[in-house]
């Protein structure tokens, strides 16, 4: 730490300016607002970009992709069962072709006319079409949970960090009982009650879904509210809603988008154990999960079945993270230099 | 903090005694019988029901059952293995899915670590690049997936490991199902160690630290795994009852007796009794886990323990 | 946590080499089931798997042989008196329980009045009364008999005399099922409500006992040198050791069997493809007959299912072939109510498939000529609610998805409901209080308890009828067939027209498919024996030469 043993200045340690020859000329930068800023930070993270593109891509094929071709969702081609995936153009030079195990299946099958972008599933069914509706349903969910978990937990867990005591007290023995039932009994207990579909799901979901984020939060708050910026605040008089939402917000959000772009992979996961377990969307209507779950059973046999959904799954997830974290970092601009 | 800590077990308890009164009020709500055979009439199916005692009131029901818990008794089953005791079934179960998902919070929690720290030391570099690309492929690819792909290849392909579990062999079969299972807790914790440490490295009193122009990885260990370590506790408790609850479709592919299957089971099968007791065996973990996760946060944040007491 | 770690690893590679080294010289054949044992208690299990179970450690007076035909086991003889209505059976001298007590016929008494007493309140107290014995409906306290009113008496230690209410053709088939084994009085007694919980609880009759099960991994038997036959059924061919794995994954289990640690192995439609060549693949059809349950007198929404036009429509317009090509599990298409295989002609043996021919018809054209007549009679489309199980594997689901598929093509909306099995019974159950089931298709399967079309035709009688068909032609055709003076010919000739009525007059349920059982057997063993009616017998499984 010789560093700091120096505290004599010398004659030479400094120059005038002007001595330097140069002209110095104050710039002066333009006030932007925070939210351009935010932006102007995150065009800088190639990897969000990628992100963002990759999801606004799949969100308009999921809108646009099962209208693509003649097949619906549930329109079943019989003797077409578990054709492999044959594309014009790209065949000709020998991958995706329609071959299975060396032959061309789609000959053998009497199917040489037709073109699956994706293949075919085990019913003779459009797996192009079925991937994009799954896609389509799968966001639709994970899109619902999330907003929830953001609305719901976020200002649950603020408000029961923030006020202790008492209220704090009640508040997480309520959380704790409602997630002390495991999501799955939950889950399956309603999904019985309930008529089946999505709504059922997302409601399902709901229940015990924004208690992760809730945690969160009011970890968060417990750490930042001893800080003294609060305390602060608290001091001149600031009320106690606007200590929450001025200060504290915007402190934690970064946990929050982390723990919301989580919360994504999580109920897209969710829904496929349910799927797993038959009790998911109900048939033949299908998510990315029911169509994994549908896949694995030909793993060994026509794995192009699971592979698709998996496929598209992981780059969702993966463009979902890296959006967030480039979403994280724009926020949090300290954040980039580092 | 004992103070503290006698309270809090108090409060587990009533929350308990709560949620086993909504498990009750659940099954109660739920459809169907356990008693569906078609050939059945209904005077057979109304004298099983009195055989069991479940012609009583959902309040009776759950009162005895509260008293006979309390003696050890958690009833029989009634479709899955027919007349046993289910605290002989819940028993045999337990330890083999509280090993797999040790085992699995173990891998899952030490590579985590690792890939986090590692990834937020050598921020933006391509060993955080490529630890984030592992942890995204951790959160995004299903469990059961992965337990398909290490049976296929590990397993089958290179014989290394047995696909079925093996009571022999326990631990040892037990390794894929956990690898399996260890991936997602990973990449979450990875993922969220990250961040955190982040956060922790670029507060005001580490610049300090380094501005000093201490370079040393033990300044790292000492001022910042404390403060990164907070949220990274209060996620492993939800992240391992969920690696509980997700290990129900692992046991299925790997041939484990464990718990979640049971539960599976018995939900799809309306054994009552054995619903009610594997969820409530749930809950007890995951309250278990919080009570932990909250004194651990008293151990490690001084300022929390402070003005916990202070209540 | 890296000391933790540390330690599990070594403990592996100890316990795995422990474990890998281990010689056995043991011949152990392995058989795959996808779910555990429910219970070992012959009067208290209801499914299949349990029965086999038992069926490997039990036995009765009869067994069944290759051919389905009874054959005596435990029975040295028996006679039968002119009226066919009292059967006196002979018990060997040398039949004894596995503890050395010599099984007798108050056994049997102590058995079968066990299984008919209402406060037992087995699950399976109608088997009896199917079985035509004398009073056995007395687990009703409303039938006006007491279980001392059951028709079997012990005439001395070694012969048991059953009356019957009229003579059946198959009553000593049903002597080959688990139900109407013996249990030794005292030694069940003893053990109160632990009977049967553990293998210490248990004494054996059958060729092998049980010598352990662990709950939802394996059970395994070994042989018993107390059986009777033990100096033939023992062979240098016979496995030292039978074990039941539980592997609920198809694709887990192929790999498995892949590796050689499984002897059976059943696949799913996915994987028949690719091993439908490989040796030692078979296809056993089993009994099981998936039909559409039409809710017919429903009370509440739409009552669409009361138009007979809309039922045939909906009939015709099911191709079940292309249904049984999807399924790929070995599955048929059904051409009636009867399965396959079930029952043959009492003179000429001719199959009772073959003797009615298909009542069933895929037929486009037809199919939308019905619905456009049901749709003038009714006034507007049809939407159809459709429940099936979600938890009872691939087929199920698929045939659904298939059947709707069919029936919109014809014009039919269909919504399909997919229930767990239990709550889609508890539905289907409501069709009996006041038509409240609200739906109005139920895909539902039936096994057969035994082999004759009375199992099926029983169902559809407006006393016993689900769906609330309720036809007085239908009625008296069953009820005279099934009355005591009709003879066995008559008799068949009246399920044949009866069949009809049901299914081309009045198209009240749609038969779709018989499920079919593809599998994989190592072909190193052999001796498994497939029944459509009874269940699977695995006790006479042997090496091959």
């Amino acid at each position: 730490m010789t560093v700091y043993h120096e505290h004599d200045f010398h004659e030479d340690d400094f120059l005038y300016a002007h001595e330097s020859g140069k002209k110095i000329i104050d710039k002066s930068y333009k006030a932007t607002s925070y939210l351009k800023d935010v932006w102007s930070n995150f065009k800088k993270n190639k990897g969000a970009i990628i992100g963002f593109v990759i999801i606004v891509v799949i969100i308009l094929m999921a809108a646009i992709g099962p209208s693509m071709n003649e097949h619906t969702y549930k329109s079943i081609i019989h003797g077409h069962e578990c054709l492999t995936p044959r594309v014009p153009f790209l065949e000709k030079f020998g991958i995706f072709d329609g071959s299975y195990m060396g032959k061309d299946y789609y000959a053998i099958k009497g199917a040489s006319d037709y073109y699956y972008w994706f293949g075919a599933d085990t019913q003779g069914r459009d797996i192009w079409t079925r991937v994009w509706l799954g896609t389509r349903v799968s966001l639709i969910i994970a899109f619902s949970a999330v907003v929830i978990d953001i609305c719901f937990g976020m200002v649950y867990g603020l408000v029961s960090g923030f006020f202790g005591g008492i209220v704090d007290i009640l508040m997480q023995r309520f959380a704790e009982i409602l997630n002390g039932v495991p999501t799955l009994v939950v889950v399956t207990l309603l999904g019985l009650v309930l008529p089946a579909g999505m709504v059922s799901i997302i409601f399902a979901l709901m229940i015990t879904g924004w208690i992760p984020m809730e945690r969160i939060a009011r970890a968060q708050v417990m750490k930042v509210k001893e800080q003294e910026y609060v305390l602060a605040s608290r001091t001149l008089g600031a009320s106690r809603l606007a200590i929450i939402f001025q200060e504290i917000l915007p402190n934690i959000f970064g946990q929050v988008i982390i723990t919301s772009m989580l919360s994504i992979p999580s109920a897209i996961f969710l829904e496929a154990y349910l799927s797993f377990l038959g009790l998911g969307v109900p048939a033949p209507l299908a998510s990315l999960g029911s169509l994994v779950a549908d896949g694995y059973k030909s793993m060994t046999t026509f794995p192009h079945i699971l592979a698709v959904p998996v496929i598209i799954m992981s780059l969702l997830m993966l463009s979902f993270n890296l959006f967030a974290d480039g979403l994280r970092d724009a926020f949090d601009p300290k954040q980039l230099n580092r | 903090m004992k103070k503290y800590i006698t309270k809090r077990i108090l409060i587990s308890i009533a929350t308990l005694f709560f949620i086993l009164l909504v498990l009750f009020i659940l099954m109660d709500l739920m459809p169907g019988s356990p008693f569906n055979d078609e050939k059945l009439s209904e005077a057979q199916i109304a004298a099983l029901y009195v055989k069991y005692g479940l012609d009583k009131p959902v309040v009776i029901r759950f009162f005895l059952y509260v008293k006979n818990m309390l003696s050890g008794d958690l009833g029989v089953s009634y479709a899955i293995n027919k007349n046993f005791a289910i605290s002989q079934m819940v028993k045999e179960r337990l330890g083999i899915s509280i090993l797999v998902g040790a085992m699995a919070m173990g891998f899952g929690t030490i590579f985590g670590l690792i890939l986090g720290i590692t990834s937020a030391l050598k921020h933006n570099s391509w060993i955080d690049n490529l630890s984030s690309i592992i942890s995204v492929i951790g959160v995004s690819v299903p469990s059961y997936v992965c337990a398909m792909l290490l049976a296929y290849f590990i397993a089958f392909k290179l014989k290394l490991f047995p696909v079925l579990y093996n009571k022999s062999l326990p631990v040892f079969s037990l390794i894929l199902p956990a690898l399996a299972l260890s991936v997602s807790p990973m990449a979450n914790i990875a993922r969220f160690t990250r961040s955190e440490m982040i956060d922790v490295l670029s507060s005001d009193y580490i610049s300090l630290v380094q501005s000093m122009g201490i370079k040393d990885n033990k300044m790292i260990a000492t001022h910042a795994m404390r403060n990164t370590l907070i949220p990274v506790i209060t996620v492993m408790g939800p992240i391992l009852v969920n690696l509980l609850t997700g290990s129900s479709v692992i046991e299925k592919i790997f041939g484990i007796p464990g718990i979640g299957s049971l539960m599976i089971n018995g939900i799809q099968m309306n054994d009552y009794n054995v619903t009610i007791a594997c969820a409530f065996v749930y809950s007890v973990m995951y309250i278990i886990m919080m009570l932990i996760v909250d004194i651990l946060y008293g151990v490690i944040d001084p300022r929390i323990r402070i003005s916990k007491e202070e209540k | 946590m890296k000391k933790l770690l540390v330690i599990l690893m070594v403990l592996a590679l100890l316990t795995g080499c422990n474990g890998g080294d281990k010689p056995t010289k043991e011949k152990v054949v392995t058989i795959q089931v996808p779910s555990d044992v429910i219970s070992m208690d012959t009067q208290i299990a209801t499914d299949g798997g349990s029965f086999s179970a038992q069926d490997m450690c039990m036995a009765g007076l009869m067994s069944l042989d290759e051919n389905n035909l009874p054959v005596c086991d435990l029975a040295e003889s028996y006679t039968v008196d002119e009226t066919g209505t009292v059967y006196t059976f002979k018990i060997r001298e040398n039949a004894n329980w596995s503890n050395g007590t010599p099984i007798t016929a108050y056994d049997f008494v102590y058995a079968w009045k066990r299984v008919v007493n209402p406060d037992f309140a087995s699950e399976y107290n109608w088997f009896l009364e199917t079985a035509n014995i004398v009073g056995a409906s007395c687990y009703d306290p409303d039938s006006g008999y007491t279980v001392d009113d059951l028709g079997i008496v012990a005439l001395d230690a070694k012969t048991v005399q059953i009356t019957l209410t009229k003579p059946s053709g198959f009553f000593l088939s049903m002597l080959a099922f688990p139900t109407l084994f013996p249990l030794n009085e005292e030694f069940v007694e003893a053990q109160g409500d632990q009977y049967a919980l553990t293998v210490d609880n248990m004494i054996y009759s059958g060729p092998w006992v049980m010598s352990a099960w662990e709950a939802n991994y394996s059970y395994e038997f070994t042989i018993n040198d107390k059986y009777w036959d033990y100096a033939n059924f023992k062979t240098d061919k016979t496995p030292d050791k039978i074990v039941f794995r539980v592997v609920n994954d198809t694709q887990t289990a192929l790999l498995e069997y892949e590796s050689g640690s499984l002897d059976t192995v059943n696949l799913s439609g996915e994987q028949v493809e690719a091993n439908k060549d490989v040796d030692g693949f078979i296809n056993r059809l089993s009994g099981y007959l998936f039909y559409l349950l039409i809710n017919i007198n429903k009370t509440v929404g739409p009552t669409d299912m009361v138009n007979v036009n809309a039922r045939k429509a909906m009939s015709y317009a099911i191709d079940r072939e292309a249904i049984a090509t999807v399924l790929n599990d070995g599955s048929v298409a059904a051409e009636g109510i009867i399965p396959f295989n079930l029952a043959n002609n009492p003179e000429t043996g001719v199959d009772f498939r073959v003797d009615n021919g298909p009542v069933v018809e895929y037929n486009e054209a037809k199919a939308k000529e019905y619905y456009d007549l049901a749709v003038a009679e009714l006034g507007h489309d049809i939407t159809i609610n459709l429940i099936y199980s979600t938890d009872q594997g691939d087929p199920e689901i698929k045939a659904a998805e298939q059947i709707q598929y069919f029936l919109e093509k014809v014009g039919f909306t269909v919504v399909l409901n997919g229930k767990p099995k239990n709550t889609r019974l508890m539905m289907q159950r409501a069709t009996l209080e006041g038509g409240k089931a609200e739906f109005d298709v139920s895909l539902t399967r039936w096994g057969p308890d035994y082999g004759d079309p009375q199992t099926y035709m029983d169902l559809f009688t407006s006393w016993q009828s689900t769906g609330g068909y309720n036809s007085t032609v239908y009625d008296d055709l069953v009820l005279h067939a099934e009355a005591a003076t009709t003879d066995a010919i008559t008799r068949w000739n009246d399920f044949l027209a009866a069949e009809k009525v049901l299914i081309v007059d009045d198209a009240a349920v749609v038969p779709v498919f018989q499920a079919g059982g593809a599998m994989l057997i190592n072909p190193k063993i052999k001796g498994i024996r497939f029944h459509v009616a009874a269940v699977d017998s695995y006790r006479y499984i042997v090496f091959a030469d």
